[in-house]
This record gives C-alpha cells, structure tokens and sequence, in this order.
C-alpha cells in the first residue's frame, strides 16, 4: 500500500493517512468521491469518529431519466449506472488533483495516489449496486489496494461526521430518504441501535406519492418543498400518523388522508394542500426524533437522507433541538441526498476497524444495518 | 465510430459473464483457443462474486500480471443484463486503467464460433419465454440477432436456409423447437473469445456497450389528480 507515513516528535503514536475512492450507485444517483483521513497506526480502533476531509464528491443524478416513469425503474438505474461512472470517477479523481494524466487514468502503469477503493454493496437495487461494486472491485485489483464494502444507511449515518466529527455521543439520527425512515442510536461509530422505523411507507415515498397524486411531477419531496412557500400550512388539519405512539412511524394514512381531502374538497388549491400535508409530515418527524433523544439521553440529534433537504424539516428540527437544548446538526444538502463522501467516510472507519472486504463480495439489495 | 485498432498477436484478458457461465482466458489475439490459459464457473446469479477472483486466478495462472495485458475482450451479449453489466464494468474498468483497447464481442457469435458447422444458429436464453437468436453461415452472420418467443423465431421446416447445428442455453431450454442438429451445453467460452479478438476491432472501453435488444420493463401505475389547480 502506498500510505505517507507521518511521525511525529516524542513518543506519541504515528498515525497514518489514507486516501479512499469511494463508489454510490445503490439507487438513480451516480456519484464517486475522494476522502483522506488521518488514523492511529497499531492498537485498537475506538470511540471517536474519524476527521474526514473530502477532496472531491461529484454526484450525477439520473432524476430526468426517471421523471417520465414517475419513479425510479431499476432497469433504467442499472443502464444509466454503466454510462456513467466512468465519467463520474474520473471527475472526482480530477477534482482531488489525483488524475495521473486526464480523467486519471494514463495507461502506464502509475496510479492516482489511492490508497483504497470503496463502494456501496447495500441495501439498494440489486443490478445498480453490482455496477460500482464491479467496477470498484476491479480498480482495487487494478491498483493493487484493498477494496472495502460499505452499508449504504451506515454511509448515511457517517455523512453526519463529516461536517461534525465533535459531535456528542450518544447520538440520535433521524434517517429520512426515499426508501427509508428511521431513527439511528450511534453510541459511537460501528455502535448502533434502531429505536423506530416506518411500518409502511418512507417519508419520501410518502411526499412522492401525494405529489404524483396532485399531478406535481417528480421527485414530489422538492416540489412540495417548493409548492408549500405560497401554501397554508394550517389550511388543512391532516391527521399526525401515530404521533402519541412510540417511535415508529406510518405515512400511508397520511397520504389516504390527502387523497380522501381532495376527492371532498375538489377546490382545495395545491399550495394549501402541499403545506397542510409537509406541516403533517414534519410534525411527526420532530416530534418523534426529539422524544428518542429524550428517552435515550441523546448528546445529541441529527437529520440524514434524501428528505433532510426538506426546509420546513430542516428549520422545525434545529428549532426543536435547541429549545431542547440539545447539540445538534442540519447537514449540507448535499451530505444528505446520496453521495458518494458518505461512503468513504464510512469505508474509511469500517477499513480501520474490520480491514479490507474479499474480492469474491457481492451486493446485498435488503442488508440491514449492523445493530448492537 | 473510430475504425478500431488491429490486436492480432497481443497478450489479451477475455471475459464472458451473459449467460449462467463465468469465464476468464488469457492468451495472444488470435491464437486457437488451445492455446489459452481458461478458467469458467457455472453460476446462477452470482456473477459479481465470481468474476473479479476469476481474473485475478486466470492472470496468475498465465503468469502474467494486469499491467502486461494489452487488449481486452469482452462478451457484450446479448444475456442477462445483470451479468453484462458486472463483465462489462469490469473490463471497462481493467481497460481504462490499462490505457488498452477493447474487443465487443457478441455472445451469439463466441457460441457460433465453437462450431465447427455451418450454418449454425445460436440461441441465448432471454428468460420470460424468450430467446436472443442468429444464424452464421460460411461467410458470417445471416441477419440480426433477434429477440423473441421460441414459437415465433425457430426456424420451421419449410423454411430456405435450416441450420445444421444448434447451439446455446436458449436452445437447450426449447428442445421441442432446436432439438434438431441441437448441440447441448454449449455456453460461450472466454478461450474462444481470445481467438476471435484478433480478427475484430479493438476500440477504447467508454465506446463498448452492451447488447440489450430489449427495452427496460417499465411499470407504471399512478392515480393522479386530474386537474391540477
Ligand atoms: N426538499 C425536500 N423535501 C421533501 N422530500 C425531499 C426533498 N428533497 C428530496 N426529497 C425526497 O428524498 C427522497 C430521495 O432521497 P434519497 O436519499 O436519494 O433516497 P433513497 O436513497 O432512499 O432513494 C425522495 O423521496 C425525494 O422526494
Ligand atoms: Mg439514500
């Protein structure tokens, strides 16, 4: 492996820097990163989550490519996936100034200066998950350095580190996407605990559903976002999906609730609508996520996945947390929708901690985060 | 399209992953297939897994290293998309590395070209009642590869220009409609692949895509709101 070994005076651990290429195609985003981070040389990997600096992240999104389907058609992912990670990891070589020669490949033998390659082996669709972890398999084969396999929620819960690797431990992480809800205990990094999920439909399945329903396009989480500004938010009062129970969450009669309102109220107008609905949906997001701090004696709470872009989420929630009085991060909306940083960031610990993943690894389209 | 580079003679990585069948060769473009160092592994869905140990077994096994390599072929399909895809970005993936060309190469040919009779139609199992299907005559291809139903696409009796040979897993999964001059067993073979590199183009990776021959399945089911307001 070729790593820059750093000693410093006295009798203090040398620690070593690794620079990982990192591979997201686990859904409709193409995306590749480079991430270096410093850790200790020998010993056991503990406690503290790594300082990640992220020397390049480009994400291609293949959202116009599904816009027509209304959703995302795993063949099309799959197809789109193949076009474009090349491009894609080239450019995030080029961005971390590591192409040898053009988009970082010259032909001669010499590599970017990288010192693993990582990719994501789930959960996701099963044919766009195999296409960068083939392809990140074969650059590690390539280049000769190791190849690690990442769980994509895990990722979402690194991307969190990213921005704030002080962040207090315990912490709560409410993880909102397309495909997933559910709130996260991270005790420390590789320590974790589900305390809630959904019991039928994902948060943004549940925006993208009532969005298709009112005829607003694709992906519906945006446009409702957007729609809601010129809305009422308490024009209609839509019921909270079991707000007084517990820690799991259930979207599905929320967006029956919208459905029946329409067919009722034929003059409801879309704004009102969008508002009313996103008000109903943030609300039980909030609340639920600051009461598994509560019970849980969070240090702290963050928000992840593709609906923490939501701005009414974003803005209730760090409201909430500090009157809660709670440490507490928004992350940059570009760590919360896939990316492939995430990905290195995670890569990077599970490296340290579980060392490299056999070339023989596949994906897994339903792996589940490791819990303790 | 660039008119492609001639590999004949140069050390050349091969791999085929469209069908239930894994294989590696490494050997000089153009040599018989004899003459190769080959490696293949029946898999059901486990092309991932399989491939990227295969490689590296099959280079070690030729005692060459990757850096050595200096073209690349790769089997395009028509087959299953998952498995082009994992072959396909592979080898891209090896190639662009490389700096080294690229031979596409289809899987209705490699199954042909192990056949020494003429003609000689291959037929890949395309799943859902389906198969890819062409004939090669003495000079080539006899038209497109076609996708369809057994029943549709076989060649009847009466029909001009019969095969005397049928091969492939489409084939072997149909004998009611190929068991004639049928062939079992045949899936396409990386050696053979290396032989026929060196009388193809080579072309740079990011040119070489796979052969679906079908459009993606698409299910869409919405109700919507008619009227937006
Ligand atoms: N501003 C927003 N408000 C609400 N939902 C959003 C917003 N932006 C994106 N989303 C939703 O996030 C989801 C996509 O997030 P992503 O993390 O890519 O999900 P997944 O990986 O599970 O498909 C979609 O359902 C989309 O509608
Ligand atoms: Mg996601």
């Amino acid at each position: 492996m070729d790593m820059t070994t750093t000693t410093d005076a006295g009798p203090t651990p040398s620690t070593i820097t690794t620079t990982i290429l990192a591979i997201e195609t686990s859904c409709d985003e193409t995306s590749a990163a480079v991430v270096r981070a410093e850790r200790p040389v020998g010993g056991p990997v503990t406690g503290a989550p790594p300082r990640i600096e992220v020397l390049s992240n480009v994400v291609s999104s293949q959202v116009a490519r599904h816009a027509e389907f209304g959703g995302v058609v795993p063949e099309v992912a799959s197809r789109a996936h193949l076009e474009m990670l090349e491009p894609v990891v080239g450019q995030a070589l080029a961005d971390a100034g590591l192409a040898v020669t053009g988009l970082g490949f010259d032909g001669t033998g010499r590599r970017p200066a990288v010192d693993a390659v990582a990719a994501t082996r789930g959960p996701g669709l099963i044919g766009a998950l195999l296409v960068g972890v083939s392809s990140a398999k074969a650059l590690s084969l390539a280049w000769d350095v190791p190849y690690v396999g990442v769980n994509h929620m895990e990722g979402h819960l690194f991307a969190t580190f990213l921005e704030r690797p002080d962040i207090g431990l315990p912490l709560v992480v409410l993880l909102v996407s397309g495909g997933h809800t559910m709130i996260v205990k991270v005790d420390e990094p590789g320590r974790y605990r589900i305390l809630g999920s959904t019991v039928d439909d994902a948060a943004g399945e549940a925006f993208d559903k009532v969005a298709r329903y009112l005829g607003l396009g694709y992906p519906g989480g945006p446009i409702i976002d957007a729609l809601s500004a010129d809305g009422d938010p308490a024009a209609i009062r839509f019921p909270r999906g079991m707000l007084d129970d517990g820690l799991d969450f259930s979207f599905s009669g929320m967006k029956t609730a919208v459905i029946n309102y329409v067919r009722r109220h034929p003059e409801a107008t879309n704004p009102d609508l969008a508002a009313s609905f996103q008000e109903a949906v943030v609300d039980v997001l909030v609340t639920k996520v600051l009461r598994a701090a509560k019970r849980h004696r969070a240090a702290a709470v963050a928000l992840g996945g593709g609906v923490a872009a939501n701005s009414r989420l974003r803005q209730r929630f760090a409201q909430a947390a500090a009157e809660a009085g709670l440490d507490h991060l928004v992350p940059s909306r570009a760590y919360c929708t896939d990316n492939a940083a995430m990905i290195g960031a995670a890569a990077h610990w599970r490296l340290a901690h579980d060392g490299a993943t056999g070339l023989d690894a596949g994906a897994d389209p339903s792996l589940r985060l490791a819990t303790t | 399209m660039p008119a492609g580079e001639d590999v004949a003679g140069r050390l050349c990585l091969a791999v085929t992953s469209s069908t239930s069948v894994v294989g590696v060769a490494v050997g000089r473009a153009g040599a018989p297939a004899a003459e190769t160092v080959a490696h293949e592994v029946a898999t059901d869905r486990r092309h991932a897994e399989e491939l990227t140990p295969l490689v590296a077994r099959t280079l070690a096994d030729a005692g060459v290293t990757l850096g050595q390599i200096e073209c690349f072929a790769v089997d395009v399909g028509p087959g299953r998309f998952t498995g082009l895809r994992v072959g396909l970005a592979t080898v891209r993936t090896l190639a662009l590395v490389a700096g080294r060309p690229v031979v596409a190469l289809s899987s209705l040919e490699i199954l042909a070209a192990a056949e020494p009779q003429r003609p000689v139609l291959a037929v890949v199992d395309a799943r859902r009642g389906e198969v890819f299907q062409q004939q090669f005559g003495p000079d080539g291809p006899e038209g497109p590869p076609v996708v369809g139903r057994p029943d549709d696409v076989a060649p009847d009796d009466g029909g001009g220009h019969p095969p005397v040979a049928v091969v492939g897993d489409g084939a072997d999964r149909y004998p009611a409609w190929y068991g004639v001059g049928l062939r079992p067993g045949r899936e396409p073979s990386a050696a053979v692949m290396v032989t026929l590199a060196g009388h193809r183009p080579a072309l740079p990776g990011h040119l070489v895509a796979p052969v679906y021959l079908r459009e993606p399945d698409v299910h869409v089911n919405v109700t919507t709101r008619h009227t937006p307001r």
